[in-house]
C-alpha cells in the first residue's frame, strides 16, 4: 500500500530546522568537526601547539612497523575484552535472573546493583586500589580466611590485569538493569505453559527465557565490546599501565602519545585504527547474530 | 552515508527531501574544508600576544633596543602565564606586586594554573596566540618549547648582568639551549636531601651518615639499619619517586648524552646504578612494589616504617608536619659519586618571555625583577631555594625547616652540583622508557643489564624521533 505523505507548511520546516540547529550545531562543532580534523592529523606529525607538516602514511608505518607498544597495548586490550565482557554478560544475566523475583525487597537488591555503576569512577578506583593490596587488602584478606596467600594483585605482571578486570565487572549495574527489562518482557503465559507441560527450571530458562533475551543480551554484547576497548581510568589512574606494561591498554597508549607526547597525529592515527577494529568486530557479532538472537517477529 | 539516512525523515516530499540534502551537504563540506584550512603546517605561530600592550618606552620592542629603560620608562600591558598553588602561588604573586611598584606603568595580567593543568593549557594558548608575554617555565622541559621563547641573551648584555655572580651557584643550568639560547632566567629552584630518622640509627647502633658518604656507604647502612618482618618491616630507605631519577647518574653514569641524540643507559656506571636499588629491593632495604603501595612514602618515612626519605625542599615542611614528634631526625647531602662530587637532582622554574609579545620592555623588566629583586628573592625564600644568591645566602639559608632547628643552607650547597631533573619535556617519551627499566629492575627482580637489552633500542628511538620533529 502506497504510504501517502503529508504536505508540510513550509512555517513547520522552519521550526524543524530551528529546533533541531542546537544539536546539529553541537554535532557539527563538537562531533563532526573533531572528527574530519583528526582524520586530516592521521598525515600529518602535528603537535599539542598546532604546528606539523604532511608526512603521509608515515604514522600508519610507524604503526604497523615501528611501534612494538601497538601491538602491546592491542593484546593487553583484546585480553580484556575477550575475558571481561563474556563474564559481564554471564553476570549480568545472572543477577538479573536472580533480581527478577517477585520477592519483598528485591528493590533494594535492583538498586544496589545499579549504584557501583553510577559512582563516582575515579574515586571508586582509587578505594578498588586499597581493596587489592596485597599486604592490607580486603581481597587477600578474604582469601587467607581460605589459607590462600593473594598475590600482589596490582605489582604482579600476571594479575594486574585480572585485578582490572575484576573492577570492571563490579560496575555491570547498567547491563543488569537492561537484561532484566528484557526478562520482563518475556510473556508470563509462555512460563505458564511450560509449567503446565512440566517443564523444570532449566528448560525454562533455556527454552525460554534465553532465547527471548537473547536481543538484550546482543545490545550489551555489542555495548561491552566498544566500552571494553576503550577502557583507560583503571589501568590509568592504579597501574599506569604497569607492571611492566602488563596493563597498558589501547586506550593509555593513544592518550600518552597525544597529551604526553605531544604527538597528536600519531594519537589520531591510532584513534582512527581503533575505530576501524571496533567496527569490524561489531560488523562480525552483528553478521553472526542472526544464527543466535531471536526475534519475535 | 548520514545523508542518505535522511530521506526517511524528511517532513517534505520531493522538494523539501532535496532542500534538507542540499543544506547538510554543504554544511558537510565547509566542516571539512575548515578541518582542512585549520590543519597549519609549519609554523602556526599566531602574529602577537593580544593580550600585551604596546611599547611606549622605546618604540622599539627588539631587544637591542635603545638601552635599558628606567622603571619610570616602562609601561603598557603585560600578562604574565605560570602555574602554582597554596604558599607557592601566593609567592609568586607577591613577586608581581613588588613589580608593579617598582614599574607603576605597567599593567601585569596574571594567569595562574594549577600545576597539573599547565601543559595543556599552555600550548593551547600558544597555539592560539594568547599564552602571555611572559611564560613561567622550567629547564626540565629540554626545549620542548623554545621556539615559542624569546633569546634574552642579548637583554642580558644590553643590562651588562653578571648573573654568574648574581645567581645562586646551580641555579642557572638548564636555562641555557646548547647552541646557547638563553630560554628564560631562573627565579626558583629545589633540591634534595637524605632526611633520617636518628631513633632507628639509634636502634641498629649505625652511626648517622655525613656528607661524606658514598652510594655504596648508602646501600649498606640501608641494609644495616633495615629490621623486621612483613607489616612490620622497618625499610632503610622509601621506594620514593625520585630514586629513579637518581640511579643512572650514582656511579657516574648518565641515561643520555648532553645533546639528547644518544642513549647511555647501556654503560655500565649507569647499570651499576640501577643495580644498586634492585639489590636494595632484594635485600628488602627498600621495599617492593606491593609493600611501596600499602602506605604513601612519606607516611611511611613519619610512621618510624623506613629510616631514610629522599627529602625535596618542596615537601621539608610537610614531612617536618608529618613526623612532628615522633622521632628526632636530621639531613644530610645526598651520596657522592665516585669522583667525589655529590650526585642531586633539582626543579627550577624560572620565566621565559614570549617572542611574539608586543611588549617586550616590559616583559624583560618583569623576568629580570623576579629573577633578581632581592625583596622578590627573599619572599621565594619561604617557600623555595630563590635564584638571587644574596636571598639565598641569607634569608634562605638563615631559615630552619618549620618546627625543627635543622637549617635550609644545606639545600644551597646540595644545588650547587644538581642534576636538571632528566625526565621532562621533550624527553618524556624516553622517560617512561627509562622507568620501565626501573620497574624491571626494582618491580620484576630483573638484572640492570636485561633490562637495558629490553628497552635501549627503544629509548634510542625515542631519542631519535626527538630530533626527527624538529
Amino acid at each position: 500500500m502506497k504510504v501517502q505523505k503529508m504536505r508540510i507548511p513550509k512555517r513547520e520546516e522552519k521550526h524543524f530546522f530551528l529546533f533541531t540547529s542546537p544539536w546539529l550545531l553541537g554535532f557539527l562543532i563538537f562531533t563532526l568537526y573533531p572528527m574530519v580534523f583528526s582524520i586530516i592529523l592521521v598525515f600529518t606529525n602535528m603537535d599539542m601547539t598546532g604546528s606539523g607538516r604532511f608526512i603521509g602514511l608515515a604514522n600508519l608505518i610507524r604503526a604497523f612497523k615501528e611501534d612494538t607498544l601497538f601491538y602491546r597495548s592491542l593484546v593487553n586490550t583484546f585480553y580484556f575484552v575477550l575475558v571481561s565482557v563474556p563474564l559481564s554478560l554471564f553476570a549480568a544475566f545472572g543477577i538479573a535472573l536472580l533480581l527478577n523475583q517477585k520477592l519483598k525487597g528485591v528493590g533494594f537488591f535492583r538498586t544496589s546493583f545499579y549504584i557501583p555503576y553510577i559512582t563516582s569512577g575515579v574515586a571508586v578506583t582509587l578505594l578498588w586500589g586499597w581493596i587489592f593490596n596485597s599486604q592490607f587488602g580486603l581481597v587477600n584478606y578474604f582469601l587467607s580466611l581460605f589459607g590462600i596467600t593473594g598475590p600482589s594483585w596490582l605489582s604482579d605482571t600476571r594479575w594486574a590485569m585480572p585485578a582490572i578486570i575484576i573492577m570492571g565487572i563490579w560496575t555491570i549495574g547498567n547491563s543488569i538493569i537492561i537484561t532484566l527489562a528484557g526478562l520482563q518482557d518475556i510473556p508470563e503465559a509462555l512460563y505458564e505453559s511450560a509449567e503446565i507441560d512440566g517443564a523444570s527450571s532449566f528448560i525454562k530458562i533455556t527454552r525460554i527465557t534465553l532465547p527471548l533475551v537473547t536481543p538484550t543480551l546482543y545490545f550489551n554484547l555489542v555495548m561491552g565490546i566498544i566500552g571494553g576497548f576503550q577502557i583507560f581510568m583503571q589501568p590509568y589512574i592504579l597501574t599506569e599501565g604497569g607492571p611492566s606494561y602488563a596493563t597498558y591498554t589501547y586506550m593509555m597508549h593513544i592518550y600518552n602519545s597525544g597529551f604526553k607526547y605531544y604527538e597528536m597525529g600519531y594519537a589520531s592515527t591510532l584513534a582512527w585504527l581503533l575505530f576501524i577494529v571496533i567496527m569490524i568486530i561489531t560488523q562480525i557479532v552483528n553478521r553472526t547474530s542472526r544464527h543466535w538472537v531471536y526475534y519475535d517477529n | 552515508m548520514f545523508i542518505c539516512r535522511l530521506k526517511h525523515i524528511s517532513v517534505n516530499p520531493a522538494k523539501g527531501d532535496l532542500h534538507m540534502k542540499k543544506y547538510l551537504l554543504i554544511l558537510f563540506i565547509v566542516v571539512f574544508m575548515t578541518g582542512l584550512t585549520a590543519c597549519g603546517g609549519g609554523n602556526s605561530n599566531q602574529s602577537g600576544n593580544t593580550a600585551a600592550g604596546s611599547d611606549t618606552a622605546t618604540g622599539n620592542d627588539s631587544a637591542a633596543g635603545n638601552g635599558a629603560n628606567s622603571e619610570q620608562e616602562i609601561s603598557g600591558e603585560i600578562t604574565v602565564f605560570g602555574w602554582g598553588g597554596g604558599e607557592e602561588l601566593q609567592s609568586r604573586k607577591d613577586a608581581t606586586k613588588v613589580f608593579k611598584k617598582l614599574y607603576p606603568k605597567v599593567k601585569v595580567n596574571e594567569v595562574w594554573l594549577p600545576a597539573d593543568n599547565v601543559d595543556v593549557k599552555l600550548d593551547a594558548a600558544l597555539a592560539a596566540g594568547n599564552a602571555g608575554d611572559v611564560i613561567m617555565m622550567s629547564p626540565d622541559w629540554k626545549g620542548l618549547r623554545t621556539k615559542w621563547f624569546e633569546d634574552l641573551n642579548p637583554y642580558i648584555e644590553r643590562d651588562q648582568l653578571d648573573l654568574e655572580a648574581l645567581f645562586t651557584e646551580g641555579v642557572d643550568g638548564g636555562y641555557v639551549d646548547p647552541d646557547g639560547k638563553r630560554e628564560g632566567m631562573p627565579a626558583t629552584a629545589s633540591d634534595f636531601m637524605i632526611a633520617y630518622n636518628k631513633e632507628i640509627f639509634d636502634k641498629a647502633g649505625v652511626p648517622y651518615p655525613t656528607n661524606d658518604w658514598t652510594w655504596d656507604d648508602f646501600a649498606n647502612i640501608a641494609k644495616q639499619v633495615s629490621s623486621g618482618e612483613g607489616a612490620n618491616r622497618i625499610y632503610g630507605i622509601v621506594s620514593h619517586w625520585i630514586l629513579q631519577s637518581f640511579a643512572p647518574f650514582i656511579y657516574g653514569g648518565a641515561p643520555y648524552n648532553e645533546d639528547w641524540t644518544k642513549q647511555t643507559l647501556d654503560d655500565a656506571n649507569t647499570l651499576k646504578g640501577y643495580q644498586l636499588f634492585g639489590d636494595l629491593v632484594k635485600a628488602k632495604a627498600m621495599p617492593d612494589d606491593a609493600a611501596a603501595k600499602s602506605m604513601p612514602m612519606d607516611q611511611m618515612f613519619a610512621a618510624g616504617k623506613a629510616a631514610m626519605y629522599p627529602l625535596g625542599l618542596f615537601e621539608a615542611s610537610t614531612i617536618a608536619k608529618n613526623i612532628g614528634s615522633n622521632f628526632e631526625w636530621g639531613i644530610v647531602m645526598p651520596p657522592k659519586d665516585p669522583s667525589g662530587k655529590t650526585v642531586n637532582i633539582k626543579f627550577q622554574t624560572g620565566f621565559a618571555m614570549n617572542k611574539d609579545s608586543k611588549n617586550k620592555e616590559a616583559a624583560w623588566a618583569y623576568i629580570k625583577t623576579v629573577s633578581l629583586n632581592k625583596e622578590v628573592g627573599d619572599l621565594y625564600s619561604k617557600v623555595n631555594l630563590p635564584a638571587l644568591k644574596e636571598s639565598a645566602d641569607t634569608t634562605f639559608a638563615n631559615l630552619k625547616i618549620e618546627g625543627t632547628d635543622i637549617a635550609m643552607l644545606d639545600f644551597v650547597t646540595g644545588l650547587q652540583d644538581a642534576i636538571t631533573f632528566p625526565w621532562g619535556g621533550s624527553i618524556a617519551k624516553a622517560g617512561d622508557l627509562y622507568e620501565q627499566v626501573w620497574q624491571e629492575v626494582t618491580v620484576q627482580g630483573k638484572s640492570a643489564e636485561e633490562a637495558a637489552g629490553a628497552f635501549a633500542s627503544q629509548i634510542q628511538a625515542a631519542f631519535d624521533s626527538i630530533h626527527q620533529s624538529k
